[in-house]
């Protein structure tokens, strides 16, 4: 990450005001991390970039829709960006047909920097998914990093779907807990 | 995916909703309804922006990777390349020339094979000569349908790959010329060939000034004759 949250901030927000220029520093401060999000998503390089192009057109259409105040503007972005990785898996006819695909993709290399941003927030969630158990931290973790379905959880746990919908249902419940706590 | 709404009595707390958004394990139909919701009802969409910001810190676990160094480009040429005065999209990509033209970029290429298998598919009675033919596809989408349109502005369309519209749902045709808003051609049936008439002043118009679009819309059409769903395909008209 090159820039900070406030500068990331005031790029989006001279997005929405058009500045072309401010477009580009966004791209170049944010592309790695929402390209990283689409391929590991995707699983599929060729679909991975089609995915960042539409993601890029999303956030300069959306740009004005950004809040501001309390908002992370990293997070807002990997938002549209894990969004829109996800619409394309559902849309695909079977999801994650070919899981062995995983294994092609490299473990996503992290910088130092990113490394050192040890965040409170991170940490924190950390901590509360800890407390889950095991199975159902992993789901959390895959759901979210991943894209899984709760059908194709459902599937790798060998549980009915409504089994694995109401693991995660009680286990977000219990995240929610756990942070406000 | 009924069986989830129905569960647990049918209640669905908003904030577990939103929570089953942000994680991302919900269907397609779903989730294309609850974006919709998030455009409409801004408590809701504060909901989703809480759990998007409370599980943010699993966004460090994706790590970092450098897309290819062409993709900006693309991305500038989709959202610039056409319009050289820049000017966006401030009422959505609804009005936005530049975006339907990057659309019908993607789908050229195909025309020429979809027109080759026109035959194959026996749309309607044949294609006369002078009849025109757009082929509309869309980059996220598997989508595809070809639309011939007859010198007298009869429209034939036949969806010519994807998938049916999930329950609930229908493809409406929409014919777009610049500076006025997408007008509703109607529905287009699942299957077979759908015939529909361009309004007459359309239907003067040179045949590159129309782009056809197919939308994912509720069951019998978007509600106010406004599109309200996802483009699915799109394409300009040309000679074959």
């Amino acid at each position: 990450m090159i820039d900070d949250a406030a500068d990331i901030a005031d790029l989006i927000a001279r997005t929405a005001l058009n500045d072309r220029a401010a477009f580009r520093r966004l791209y170049n401060a944010s592309s790695s991390k929402l390209f990283a999000v689409a391929l590991r998503i995707l699983r599929d390089r060729t679909e991975a970039e089609d995915a960042l192009q539409d993601i890029y057109v999303k956030i300069w259409n959306r740009a004005d829709r950004f809040a501001g105040g309390g908002t992370s503007p990293m997070g807002w972005l990997v938002a549209i960006a894990r969004n829109h990785a996800i619409d394309r898996l559902r849309a695909r006819r079977s999801g994650h047909s070919d899981i062995d695909k995983h294994a092609d993709i490299a473990d996503p290399g992290r910088s130092p920097e990113s490394e050192a941003i040890a965040s409170s927030e991170r940490s924190r969630l950390d901590g509360c998914i800890e407390q889950l158990e095991e199975a159902k931290a992993n789901s959390v973790r895959a759901a979210y990093l991943d894209g899984y379905s709760y059908q194709e959880l459902a599937e790798r746990h060998s549980v009915p779907l409504n089994t694995m919908r109401t693991w995660l249902r009680r286990s977000l419940i219990k995240l929610r807990e756990c942070l406000e706590a | 995916m009924t069986d989830v709404n129905e569960h647990e009595g049918g209640e669905r707390d908003d904030d577990i909703v939103a929570a089953e958004y942000v994680l991302g394990v919900l269907p397609d139909a779903e989730r294309t309804r609850i974006a919709r919701r998030i455009e409409e009802e801004r408590a809701f969409a504060m909901l989703v922006a809480a759990w998007e910001e409370r599980l943010s810190g699993m966004n460090e676990a994706f790590g970092e990777e450098r897309p290819p160094s062409d993709t900006f480009g693309k991305i500038e040429d989709r959202l610039f390349a056409v319009d050289p005065v820049h000017k966006k999209a401030n009422a959505g990509l609804w009005t936005s020339l530049v975006f339907w033209r990057g659309l019908a970029v993607a789908s050229f290429a195909m025309v020429a094979i979809l027109a080759g298998t026109l035959v194959m598919r026996d749309i309607g009675t044949g294609v006369a000569r002078e009849d025109v033919v757009a082929s509309l596809a869309a980059e996220d989408s598997d989508a595809t349908f070809l639309a011939v349109k007859a010198p007298d502005g009869n429209i034939r369309i036949t969806r010519t790959g994807g998938v049916e519209p999930p329950s609930g749902r229908s493809h409406e045709l929409w014919v777009i010329v610049a500076d006025r808003d997408p007008i509703s051609l109607g529905l287009v049936t699942p299957e077979g060939t759908t015939s529909t008439v361009l309004p007459s002043d359309i239907a003067r118009l040179p045949d590159d000034a129309l782009t056809l679009a197919v939308t994912l819309e509720p069951a019998g059409g978007a509600p106010e004759g406004k599109p309200t769903g996802p483009i699915i395909a799109a394409g300009h008209l040309r000679k074959i």
